[in-house]
């Protein structure tokens, strides 16, 4: 092929192209994305949440989800309808959150998204999908930006991140008023709400060191803080970083009061994880994985019962919580089961009981569950602190 | 101008065919799913560019590159920030990333082109973690962590946002991409690209300006990839710095390689393979990272000229001398029988 | 504020020490078959796993499962050279390069697979606390790390000047062609380098363990900070390494505490590109001639 039809080939596929992409498009723009209406007797449901990669220990939500929604199956379903769950590996990337929630909606047109875990991830859709008209419920953040401005189609059901920063500030002043604090944070969208938090209620603290998830080494940020004499330090990290920190503190023994973010608390093994957690604090609003708590009795039952093989572990109990939302909303839909009337339904929840505390939702308001505890780390185990309620620390 | 060998005419005729043909025929069968498939051979075709614009830089100069999902990314900010901020439109918008990555990758240039091999692999590398870093910290500019949301896309106020436009648009730019590399190598300073990769000193022997050439060729590849970025960013409404980790930097690299050097029908093959497979792979919960790596491992290892390799073993071709990027003395290689100075006699000829 | 800098500083240089032996390990084996080995965290990463799973399951003493984790970093390094890399002989060094990413990304899938992403615990079995030093607080793991790098760069230089094995290899770093027709069994001595490579990283990841707990990718931050601490060096030279990583491990601590933690790979990589601009072959590194 010669250089003029080389040439023409080219200028033919622009042109061609420029041509169809001012053709007016059938619909797709902003129009109802399909599977709207559930006339069958399965509501199919999707859900994106990380299996591979450093966050894939959130992704056991989908197993809490899984067992929750099977355990509703066994007793009947919804009016009638099973439920059925379309989980998908984002691996915490929210380039692939997008792709698969586009193959969600699209592909495989699931009735509303339930349980996606983070926060990035979480972000990268969840505009598209409230313009879409396409619920988007009990994700795993508590990221403000999903409560304000209150969406119609967007139901988080964590407390914010707000909140719990909110918690920890106000326990904080309660037990060790006049100490110096200090606040190690995650810098992103999950950390800093946290930090605001926490400075709401006690002001401003002597120190506040930021950090990356990629960071591995914290001996500077522990160093700095024990040669300032710190009584308190707040963690508003993850489950590494948290327990990276507290290593370095035990290592170079240095034993302040701590105070953790629930994120920093919830998995298995953190008591041998991490050295000397004996008399750390840690927010949470979920029970104590492993207490007597008769919600999380039930959820461990549940567990048992319908994903066998799978721990019944905080992870798995987000996904348990985002079920729990998902079907109170869908049972109190009367008539045709469509998104708006999910929707209308899910508005009228109203201190709804979940293993997570008592949730509301109103059309002016989506803020999930209002409030939260403490645990503290007693003889090898979490054990809910009495008089940690903190009632009105909802954000404004 | 060297015609192809008619078997790769006929594939990039075909490719080209089937691709104006797709969203038509998706849209005839298979009715709303078209907005997820449409979607995901748009990014393949973003992906793909960069594919072409990495073996550039790498198969045609021999210049390695780790870090061009930086250039990736200051195309994909500088689409979005220009878009959500002050509603650019897209052409503006990818010929501004375009231009951003290229000034981006002069502020690398120029260093590296004194640094060979590992070294400049290495700070290639670097600079694609500090873009990162940078993306995250420089949260007044970036959304930081929060990421971006663009605005739909328009052309002169016409909006192109839909799936369909949008598929059309980024196609267009792929085969216009695809000329404008293959028209460069058949060029002076194409050939000078060919000059430095196999040996820079008989290269500078016959008066080829070796640090501007590889400059030239780090912006030539870096506009490109900018551009594709734009495109990227576009198409997915939404970006955070996530999304621009080391883990593209390799799937980019293994894409390259995958498809054999110096070849663009192999870098567009070697980004279908890799995408394929990355996207495959999310489907099966848990695995994605260990079904890439063994699938990388596994070409790698069986086809080790890549694509490229492959294609020439089927239309029977004798592709030369292992066209490689050459850093440093090979532990088991006879030296070869090239005779290098008359190559680059060759090639840097009159004009 | 001086004891706040030596302290840091003392810090920093614990952590160097795990740089320095990952970078030491990638320049034997970069030096002698002149990949560059991606894989040398998740490699490293692996052999912790199996450390952890003799503490764990087998109970058995600290050493005797770091010194286990030793030897299989070593018979993994030379089987990945035996099976992987001596097949692609004559491929280009890039095709190398992307099969040690494949096989790190393979590696920590694998492992993520069979282990989850759940923190393990590894900790050291020093019942003793911190040590007071003047104003400095040496903890134990401060103490390990640099044991560890002095013995095994020893124990490296003395194999390289000393051993026929160490000769060969230098040999064939300096001409593997000449060094084949020399009658050197080139792909023997080249998995014993990878062994020796890859045990050098399994060292490292041990050691960073209690600090980071065993996770499937522990290794990849130090892995870039090892790569930077190798470049810094001077790819050619071993005394470069120890010294690029050290130097990195203290100047990083430094920018973390005092700059910007978040921008600290930023840093790091501004201040590769003025050393080389400066010394394009590393601080310590030779400058090679290349010929036509």
């Amino acid at each position: 092929m010669d250089v003029a039809k080389l040439r023409a080939l080219a200028l033919a596929s622009v042109v061609l192209s420029a041509a169809a992409a001012t053709m007016p498009a059938r619909a797709q723009q902003g129009g109802a994305a399909p599977g709207g209406e559930v006339t069958g007797d399965t509501i199919v449901l999707g859900q994106t949440a990380a299996q591979s990669g450093p966050n894939a220990p959130t992704g056991e939500a989908r197993w809490g989800l899984e067992a929750y929604l099977a355990s509703v199956n066994a007793k009947g379903g919804v009016n009638g309808k099973k439920l059925k769950l379309i989980s998908y590996d984002d691996s915490y990337q929210p380039a692939q959150t997008t792709a698969l929630v586009k193959k969600l909606v699209y592909q495989d047109q699931v009735f509303a998204l339930v349980g996606s875990i983070g926060s990035p991830t979480n972000a990268a859709v969840y505009k598209v999908l409230d313009e879409a008209k396409v619920p988007l419920l009990g994700m795993g953040t508590g990221s403000p930006i999903f409560y304000r401005p209150t969406l119609k189609y967007v139901f988080p059901a964590w407390p914010l991140y707000t909140t719990d920063g909110k918690t920890m500030g106000a326990f904080a002043k309660q037990r060790f008023a006049n100490q110096s604090v200090a606040i190690i944070y995650q810098d992103d969208a999950f950390g800093k709400p946290i930090r605001d938090g926490i400075l709401s209620q006690i002001g401003k603290a002597e120190m506040e060191i930021p950090y990356v998830p990629s960071q591995v080494d914290f001996s500077s940020a522990v160093i700095k803080m024990k040669a300032a004499g710190i009584k308190v330090v707040m963690l508003a990290t993850i489950a590494t970083s948290g327990a990276q920190v507290l290593n370095q503190m035990a290592s170079l023994g240095y034993q302040p009061q701590r105070i953790l973010t629930a994120s920093a608390c919830g998995y298995a093994g953190i008591f041998k994880t991490i050295q000397s957690l004996e008399g750390t604090y840690c927010t949470a609003f979920l029970p104590a994985p492993g207490s007597s708590d008769p919600r999380w009795q039930s959820f461990a039952k549940g567990m048992e019962q319908y994903a066998a093989g799978k721990e019944a572990n905080i992870y798995a109990a987000w996904g348990w919580l985002a079920g729990e939302v998902a079907v109170a909303g869908l049972q109190r839909i009367k008539g045709p089961v469509t998104r708006e009337s999910f929707v209308a339904a899910l508005d009228t929840l109203s201190n709804l009981d979940t293993i997570g505390g008592r949730l509301s939702y109103t059309a002016q308001s989506h803020d999930g569950i209002c409030c939260q505890f403490l645990w503290q780390a007693k003889g090898g185990r979490w054990e809910n602190v009495k008089g940690s309620d903190f009632d009105g620390l909802k954000s404004p | 101008m060297r015609r192809a060998p008619a078997f790769l005419r006929v594939i990039a005729i075909v490719f080209v065919a089937v691709a104006v043909i797709l969203p038509f025929a998706l849209r005839a069968f298979a009715g709303q799913r078209e907005v997820y498939w449409l979607y995901v051979v748009s990014q393949f075709f973003t992906l793909a560019m960069v594919a072409v614009a990495l073996d550039l830089l790498m198969g045609r100069t021999g210049q390695i590159s780790l870090g061009h999902n930086g250039f990736f990314a200051v195309g994909a900010y500088t689409a979005a920030i220009l878009s959500s901020r002050y509603g650019v439109d897209l052409l503006a918008a990818m010929a501004l990333a375009g231009l951003a990555s290229a000034i981006a990758s002069l502020v690398l240039g120029f260093p590296a082109a004194r640094l060979r091999g590992h070294y400049l692999g290495i700070v290639t590398f670097g600079f694609g973690v500090a873009i990162d870093q940078v993306a995250l910290k420089w949260d007044a500019l970036t959304g930081g962590d929060q990421g971006l949301h663009l605005k739909k896309a328009t052309l002169a106020g016409i909006p192109v946002g839909s799936p369909f436009a949008l598929y059309f648009i980024t196609l267009a730019v792929l085969v216009v991409a695809v000329f404008l590399v293959r028209n460069l190598t058949h060029t002076r300073i194409g050939r000078s690209f060919a000059a430095v990769r196999d040996s820079e000193v008989a290269a500078a022997a016959m008066g080829v300006p070796i640090a501007r050439t590889k400059v030239v060729a780090f912006v030539c590849s870096a506009f490109l990839t900018g551009v594709a970025g734009s495109l990227y960013a576009f198409l997915a409404g939404f970006i955070a710095p996530e999304d621009f980790g080391t883990t593209q930097a390799m799937l980019f690299l293994a894409m390259v390689v995958i498809g054999g050097s110096a070849s663009i029908p192999g870098a567009i093959g070697g980004a279908l393979v890799v995408d394929t497979v990355n996207q495959a792979a999310s489907t099966v919960s848990g695995l994605s990272l260990a079904i890439l790596g063994g699938v990388i491992v596994a070409v790698t290892l069986f086809f080790p000229l890549g694509i490229k390799g492959l294609i020439a073993r089927l239309t029977n071709e004798d592709d030369g001398a292992p066209e490689g990027s050459r850093s440093g003395a090979k532990p088991v290689a006879a030296p070869a029988p090239e005779r290098p100075i008359a190559r680059a006699l060759e090639k840097v000829g009159t004009d | 504020m001086l004891e706040l800098i030596l302290q840091i500083a003392l810090a920093g240089l614990a952590q160097g020490a795990l740089y320095a032996l990952v970078a030491l390990g990638l320049v034997v084996i970069s030096n002698t078959s002149n990949v560059l080995n991606f894989a040398q965290g998740a490699m490293g990463m692996a052999v912790t796993y199996v450390a952890w799973a003799l503490l764990t399951y087998a109970g058995a003493p600290f050493w005797l499962a770091v010194g286990a984790a030793c030897i299989a970093a070593f018979a993994i390094g030379a089987l990945a050279q035996i099976v992987l890399l001596a097949r692609l002989g004559g491929a280009s060094d890039m095709t190398q390069i992307v099969l040690t990413l494949g096989l790190a990304m393979l590696i920590e899938g694998l492992v993520g697979l069979g282990f989850g992403y759940n923190p393990r615990p590894m900790a050291l079995p020093m019942s003793m606390g911190p040590l007071l030093v003047g104003p400095v607080v040496l903890r134990p793991q401060d103490i390990v790390n640099l044991s560890f790098l002095v013995v095994l760069s020893l124990a490296l230089a003395v194999l390289f000047t000393r051993t026929s094995i160490g000769l060969t290899m230098r040999s064939i770093t300096q001409n593997a062609f000449a060094a084949r027709l020399m009658g050197v069994p080139v792909e023997r001595v080249l998995s014993l380098a990878w062994g020796f490579g890859v045990l050098l990283g399994g060292a490292a990841a041990v050691l960073a363990a209690p600090t980071t707990s065993v996770t499937p990718d522990m290794m990849n931050t130090i892995l870039i900070y090892g790569f930077a601490g190798a470049i810094m060096g001077g790819f050619g030279s071993l005394v470069g390494a120890c010294v690029g990583g050290l130097l990195l491990g203290v100047i990083n601590n430094f920018v973390v505490a005092f700059v910007s933690p978040q921008l600290s790979m930023t840093f790091i990589f501004a201040l590769l590109l003025v050393v080389l601009y400066v010394r394009p072959d590393g601080l310590f590194g030779r400058k090679s001639v290349r010929k036509v």
